[in-house]
């Protein structure tokens, strides 16, 4: 079935499109969920709150673009608004611009699959997380991100900075553990 | 890394089966939110007023029916008045006192006094004359606790005991019961009689105070022509409704300009979006004038400081980027203050003017200036807002009904739905208030014309 005729015969709440639609776009969805939050019931709830908001409002979706990253963006703002209604996300949301990390701009090379990654990603304070997801793997550039979360483009860039590098300090930690184990 | 980041974005987890189950129950159960509610109370008020006003109407007890009228002294009015139905009250009457051998207050020489005095009173002058002279309200009203035959009680007061006539004193346009009498006396101050009835009246009251024709006393016409100032407290709801959703409007145009200057990447900006009407609420202070221009009709106007607060979302193209604004979800929430002053112009139309509890339906439009009007903007997910655009000061014109009760002239409490008839914004998308709005009204000033 085409997009367009998916996207149809769900708005005629078609069930069965809906299901297609649903198992077509879900384990991507979920994937983003889940690098935004700590916990996979967390993600999966917002999998849901998300694909309702979907089916309710395909209709807007007027066959401009890619209906997966239509879907994605709908995921994501929903994701955003998820961990600033949950005080367990909220806390941690802390966006003003106190250097809680060093800023370290090295690239270092590491060696790490996708999984471990996804990880390692989730382990990050829930700012850094957050930004880190939205720079780094959604391709939003700061202003943008700037403009989602109301703080400005100085506080993502460093936040965004501080988060590459806690990110790489804890990688290269953990391998430097794996290689002091295996010697 | 950075291939490993590319890698991230497809990056897929195999959802439970129990996902989909909890959203195939969350579609199956979604109902349609009609916001039909701002009618349900208005209705709903309508109904039982209606209810209450045939309910009273066929149940008004054959005492009350044959003892207490007044008669309009308007010619035709007289020659509606069923006379076989008079005389068959004037029957019962005399059935029951002498069946029932009622005596009045014999036990109380003030009282038979004042009965005397309400006779002569009848007998030698004016019905004005007793009403201003007699039995106050109070007076009256122990004489209904004593004696538990009201009707019989009041009409007994209205005549010789030892005339050949026998106590019918009629009250067209009003039912008969207890307190229509209570609200003539109390409202005798009110009583109107002009020069010409009043002769009328003494050539009537000269013979006996009966009409040949009717057999019956007269009474005259109750007019009341006055002018009430009071204070008014309210509150309500709104709903912006807006009616051409694909229409582009100021705010709009704002997000366009300030997005594809600076959207890039993934995102970019088709400018598709609808908009979700939201509610808000208000509050009112002010005046109303009643100008009563008959038993059931009076105007009334005033002036009125409302202050509202309406909160709005727009759902947005999700591929877009608003930078200045914060998208909940999919939404762009505003929020609306806005301080007017308005200018209602009522009909109110009074279902049951004799009553204590009186019930008016009110129809009427209303002016509107607002003076200051300022639309937020949402900045973050804490629902903090950040002005938006600021209105230009202008005029809206609605139109409104509802109902209104009055409680012995002390208080009313009206209920009204309201529309306005143009935009509340001058330019781009019409959007409409529609509210529900409950008044409480205190009168501090009466004149009588």
């Amino acid at each position: 079935m085409e997009t367009l005729q998916l996207v149809k015969a769900c708005i005629k709440n078609d069930r069965q499109a809906q299901k297609v639609l649903y198992n077509k776009y879900a384990s991507i969805m979920l994937g983003v969920c889940y690098r935004y939050t700590k916990s996979l019931p967390d993600a999966e709830d917002i999998l849901q709150e998300g694909f309702i908001k979907v089916f309710n409002h395909l209709k807007q979706f007027k066959n401009k673009g890619d209906l997966g990253a239509w879907i994605r963006r709908i995921i994501v703002n929903t994701t955003l608004t998820y961990l600033k209604k949950h005080n367990r996300y909220r806390r941690e949301m802390n966006l003003d611009d106190i250097a809680l990390h060093p800023v370290a701009n090295e690239e270092v090379e590491v060696n790490v699959n996708l999984k471990d990654l996804v990880e390692y990603i989730r382990k990050l304070p829930v700012n850094y997380q957050t930004i880190f997801n939205l720079v780094a793997i959604e391709g939003y550039n700061h202003m943008e991100v700037a403009a989602l979360l109301k703080t400005n483009v100085n506080t993502v860039r460093s936040q965004y900075s501080r988060a590459r590098s806690l990110l790489m300090k804890q990688i290269t930690e953990e391998n430097n553990l794996c290689l002091n184990k295996i010697n | 890394m950075k291939n490993n980041f590319d890698q991230l974005y497809n990056y897929s987890i195999q959802p439970s089966e129990q996902v989909w189950k909890e959203i195939e129950y969350s579609l199956d159960n979604k109902k349609e939110k009609r916001i039909l509610w701002w009618w349900i109370i208005p209705a709903l008020i309508s109904v039982i007023s209606f209810g209450y006003w045939i309910y009273n109407k066929n149940h008004t007890t054959p005492k009350a029916h044959a003892t207490i009228q007044l008669i309009n002294n308007n010619a035709k009015e007289l020659n509606k008045i069923d006379k076989t139905k008079n005389l068959n009250i004037t029957k019962a009457l005399i059935i029951q006192r002498e069946t029932q051998k009622v005596e009045i207050n014999k036990n109380n020489a003030q009282l038979n006094t004042k009965k005397n005095t309400t006779i002569q009173a009848i007998k030698s002058s004016s019905p004005k004359k007793y009403l201003q002279t007699n039995l106050s309200v109070e007076e009256y009203r122990n004489i209904v606790k004593q004696e538990q035959a009201t009707s019989e009680v009041v009409a007994n007061n209205l005549i010789n005991k030892n005339s050949n006539h026998y106590p019918l004193v009629q009250i067209t346009e009003l039912e008969k019961n207890d307190s229509n009498i209570i609200n003539i006396i109390e409202n005798k101050t009110e009583i109107k009689v002009t020069s010409k009835e009043e002769i009328a009246n003494k050539s009537l009251l000269e013979n006996g105070g009966l009409n040949d024709t009717l057999q019956q006393p007269l009474m005259p016409q109750k007019t009341i022509q006055k002018i009430t100032w009071s204070a008014v407290w309210g509150g309500g709801l709104n709903y912006l409704s807006r009616k051409n959703i694909f229409g582009e409007d100021e705010t709009m145009k704002t997000f366009n300009t300030l997005s594809s200057s600076t959207t890039t990447g993934a995102a970019n900006n088709s400018n598709a979006y609808i908009s979700l009407p939201k509610t808000g609420a208000h509050f009112s202070v002010g005046v109303n004038v009643d100008y009563t221009i008959s038993k059931k009709i009076s105007l009334q106007t005033g002036l009125r400081y409302r202050y509202l607060e309406n909160k709005l979302a727009l759902i947005v193209d999700t591929t877009a980027i608003y930078p200045a604004y914060y998208v909940t979800g999919n939404q762009i929430q505003y929020i609306n203050y806005s301080n007017q002053f308005e200018l209602p112009f009522n009909i109110n139309y009074l279902i049951n003017p004799s009553n204590k509890i009186k019930i008016s339906i009110i129809g009427g439009v209303n002016l509107t200036w607002v003076f200051k009007d300022n639309w937020l903007v949402a900045y973050d997910f804490l629902n903090r807002y950040q002005p938006l655009l600021y209105q230009d000061k202008r005029w809206l014109f609605g139109i409104h009904t509802g109902l209104s009760v009055n409680y012995n002239n002390k208080f009313s409490l009206s209920l009204l739905a309201r529309k306005n008839m143009t935009p509340v914004q001058k330019t781009g998308a019409k959007y409409y208030w529609q509210q529900l709005d409950m008044q409480l009204s205190i009168p501090f000033k009466t004149s009588k014309k």
